[in-house]
């Protein structure tokens, strides 16, 4: 890992959705989330690449 | 009848006990194995913050006496974390669905359980009726899903408070949850053979 940074816009999905039902590849992945799901508690999964790996 | 508690909107830097965020994000887990990663974490609607005011507002006062270009600097009051507990639409503690998106189905409540549960009779719970100025839900906050915080992340994401409770509304939120903390746990009797 050459920066010590972690990239998290490589893939993500959100529990119950399947991998497939990406929603977004960016940055602001998780501002997007919000105005789908804002009544209940729920799990985010971001999957990534340590960079420099 | 049940009591409306009485909220303000703020919008000071200061986090403050009683305060009511949108979305706060707990980090459940990660894992990291040849280079990928997966990071897991909690996003709940609402959250309270519990941490005492004395403590948010002494760390603040001595973060802003600080000199920030000395390499050491003498603090006293910092603070690691924030103690957080989720507020849940009371329909949908009362139905047990909560927490149906982590696909996890609660007890559901019956009549008699709402009402001893809305009357704050019930240590786990603390039911909520907002003085409806920013049209909040009727909410439950479970202390038994206390989690934590850090004070940075809460402090960069200020626009998200959605109000804040008033003191004695907030601090009979706070001794509640203390007591609940503080409870003795018997072992259950052994029965006898």
């Amino acid at each position: 890992m050459e920066n010590e940074e972690i990239i998290i816009d490589d893939a993500m999905y959100m529990e119950p959705c399947e991998p497939e039902d990406v929603i977004a590849e960016s940055k602001n992945l998780l501002e997007g989330i919000d105005e789908q799901y804002t009544d209940k508690v729920i799990r985010i999964i971001l999957k990534g690449q340590l960079d420099g790996n | 009848m049940v009591i409306k508690y009485q909220i303000e909107v703020l919008s000071d830097e200061q986090v403050h006990q009683g305060d009511i965020f949108k979305s706060v994000q707990y980090y459940d887990n990660f894992v990291e194995q040849g280079g990928r990663f997966e990071l897991s974490l909690l996003r709940f609607p609402y959250s309270i913050i519990l941490t005492q005011e004395c403590d948010l507002n002494n760390n603040l006062k001595e973060r802003k006496s600080i000199d920030e270009t000395l390499e050491i600097r003498k603090q006293d009051k910092y603070l690691i974390s924030l103690l957080c507990a989720p507020l849940y639409n009371a329909e949908h503690l009362f139905t047990g669905n909560h927490l149906s998106f982590l696909k996890i189905e609660a007890a559901k409540k019956n009549s008699e359980q709402r009402n001893y549960l809305k009357s704050n009779r019930e240590p786990r719970y603390h039911y909520i009726e907002f003085d409806n100025i920013i049209g909040m839900v009727p909410m439950v906050i479970d202390f038994k899903h206390y989690f934590t915080v850090s004070l940075h992340s809460i402090e960069k994401n200020l626009q998200q408070r959605a109000c804040t409770i008033k003191p004695l509304y907030r601090e009979l939120i706070t001794q509640r949850f203390s007591n609940f903390l503080s409870r003795i746990g018997l072992p259950e009797p052994q029965i006898q053979q």
